[in-house]
């Protein structure tokens, strides 16, 4: 009677800790908070204090663009913490922003992690949790709260397979009667997209371009499989040989050349995760196809590439930025009934 | 059982799948390009261009396959999915609905925040007038007066929720309907020297019964079960396992849908519903006004 009463003035909590973007979702009120997870930080010299002087989307403004004494930092890499008083303090932030003071016991939240992340890595964003505030803290595997939140079936004895393309990592998990029967992940996603559009352009272009405009030409031309059309785009960055900005083309041929090494790295872990299921699971899995989640599941064609390279269907979930916190949030809501969904952390 | 509405057994055409055979033979392609290109099979597409959704996997996996297949065909699919959203709910529909409640407007978020408290504290103050009024009851015992014709009569009403739903204190306090605060303060006394034996908490579960419906569900193998009264709560959605009896309230209509219907014996207000004529392969949809 008790836990319910507490249940019911708090304000559970369902966090998708991306390294591109946070998402925080809020028993019986849906998603509350979307903001990239960046912090900038103020430091002192003379003192050496340091102050956080803004999270979230005011603190990616800053990105690239601070003086000497603020550094923007994006805490997260490769889905993991990468700097541990930073993470905590931003989700501190963000977990003040959403929740009221007022009559509000702390909250129970569900945190997701990668399925490649260790032991250690969990601890520590579970200690972050904690030191936030949290009353209690479950973590639950991506690609489960990913498929949980693209409706798949998961507590049926049917397997189903999810591949959720983040911003630092790629998972892939195949689920059955509400576990993880295999599941993988590798350390491509958006920013390795990124990465390769600028070294790409770099090589090819002698022109430096910063990790903003990579994004937007992903966004705009980028593509995973060959389409009938070719698209441009006007660019501008800084020639390498004269030091002076200057605007040049791209097409989305090129882009296409410049994505195919991260997006064989996505195929091949596809394809090892289907070499590595049990047959029946297999089965189900060639009637039914896989779903994407996660950002990268909206580079165009993207579906197209995996099922002609698997051949299996492939489509993308109905908002695939979502999937993860909404099945997060799913799952908090059953917390109290199953407990086989979330993974254990000594 | 003239108030029982029975869906039409055979789906009504909701058009997407022959919107979508319309469009594959206007570009003048087969099923097996169309196979060749979505890797589905053949018999995949069959089943969604005469929208039969039974032998396709899932939702979730409906809504996948005629997103592709429109994309593939360059047809716009937005208005399919708005037409699929009647027989297929997508899955933002289902989270949401799991939370109980909708994503209120950003200026809304101040009052329902402080609202959910107020809900239980409310909650609290009848329990607690409930509880003085069955001791005050009881110390007055050695007089019962005329409450004694009534009281057998709820006693049977309360004990029957009671032992069916023994979550029924819950039940009760998370329905957000402050609607037993009136009802109960009277009922109570009156009822007490007999329900005072069960327990206070079953007064409450009792008094739902009467403004509403009740669903009795018993369940001789395991079924699949899902009961949304008029409100659009989800009273029941989940497996019930051989064996199980289950009774749930709410508000009529309710929408009845089972999984494996020949397994499951329903009855609605206490009188039994037929399921066979409404079943279609093992599920079965019932409307019960």
């Amino acid at each position: 009677m008790f836990r319910l009463l507490t249940g019911y003035f708090s304000n559970d909590l369902a966090i998708d800790l991306g390294t591109a973007n946070t998402l925080i979702y809020m028993r019986s009120k849906g998603i509350v908070l979307d903001e990239p997870s960046v912090v900038a930080i103020h430091s002192d010299l003379p003192s050496n204090k340091k102050s956080i002087l803004a999270v979230g989307g005011e603190a990616k403004k800053m990105l690239g663009r601070t003086p000497g004494s603020i550094q923007a930092i994006r805490p997260m890499k490769d889905g993991v913490i990468a700097d541990f008083t930073v993470t905590e303090q931003m989700l501190k932030q963000f977990i003040k922003k959403v929740t009221s003071s007022r009559l509000a016991a702390s909250p129970r939240i569900v945190i997701c992690v990668p399925c490649g992340s260790t032991q250690v890595e969990r601890r520590a964003i579970k200690d972050s949790a904690l030191a936030a505030g949290a009353r209690r803290v479950e973590l639950i595997e991506e690609p489960m709260a990913a498929a949980i939140g693209a409706g798949l079936p998961v507590e049926e004895p049917t397997g189903s397979m999810v591949v959720d393309i983040g911003g630092g990592t790629t998972e892939v998990g195949i689920i059955s009667l509400g576990g993880v029967v295999y599941s993988n992940s590798v350390r491509v996603g958006g920013d390795k997209f990124d990465e390769s559009i600028i070294n790409y352009i770099r090589r090819n272009y002698g022109m430096l371009i910063g990790e903003t405009t990579a994004e937007e030409i992903k966004k705009t031309i980028g593509s995973a499989f060959p389409g009938a059309e070719v698209r441009e785009m006007e660019v501008k960055g800084r020639n390498l040989a004269e030091g002076i900005p200057r605007s040049f083309t791209v097409s989305s041929n090129e882009i296409l050349e410049a994505l195919t090494e991260p997006l064989n790295q996505i195929v091949s872990a596809v394809k090892i995760a289907l070499e590595q299921t049990p047959p029946e699971l297999g089965a189900d899995i060639a009637d039914k196809g896989m779903v994407l989640t996660g950002g990268g599941a909206l580079l165009k064609d993207i579906d197209r590439l995996l099922a002609e390279e698997t051949g299996l269907p492939v489509f993308v979930a109905e908002n695939p930025l979502t999937c993860v916190v909404m099945g997060s949030g799913k799952a908090l809501d059953k917390m109290d009934k199953v407990g086989t969904i979330f993974t254990n952390v000594p | 059982m003239e108030n029982i509405e029975v869906p039409s057994t055979t789906p009504e055409p909701i058009g997407v799948g022959t919107r979508l055979k319309a469009a594959r033979e206007a570009a003048g392609l087969s099923l097996g390009d169309v196979a060749d290109r979505l890797k589905l099979s053949i018999r995949q597409l069959e089943a969604l261009e005469s929208d039969s959704y039974d032998v396709l996997p899932g939702p979730a996996f409906v809504r996948g396959f005629v997103r592709n297949y429109a994309r593939f065909l360059d047809i716009d699919s937005a208005p399919l999915m708005a037409a699929l959203e009647s027989r297929v709910p997508s899955v933002a529909k289902v989270v949401e609905n799991f939370a109980h409640e909708v994503e209120p407007e950003p200026g809304e978020v101040e009052s329902s925040r402080s609202r959910g408290p107020l809900v239980v504290l409310g909650l609290l103050v009848v329990v607690g007038l409930a509880g003085a009024g069955w001791w005050w009851s009881k110390s007055n015992a050695e007089k019962p007066a005329a409450s004694n014709e009534l009281a057998p009569m709820m006693a049977e009403q309360a004990s029957a929720p009671a032992e069916a739903t023994s979550s029924a204190p819950a039940a009760a306090a998370s329905a957000p309907s402050a609607a037993p605060a009136p009802v109960a303060k009277p009922a109570v006394p009156a009822v007490a020297p007999v329900v005072a034996a069960k327990a206070t908490s079953s007064a409450p579960a009792a008094e739902a019964v009467s403004d509403g419906g009740e669903v009795k569900l018993k369940v001789s193998g395991d079924a699949w079960v899902s009961v949304v009264d008029a409100t659009g709560k989800k009273l029941v959605f989940q497996t019930l396992n051989a064996g199980t009896e289950k009774s749930v309230n709410g508000k009529p209509p309710f929408a009845v849908r089972i999984g494996n219907a020949p397994a499951v014996e329903l009855s609605y207000n206490g009188q039994p519903v037929d399921l066979k004529s409404k079943t279609r392969g093992t599920t079965a949809n019932v409307k019960l006004k």
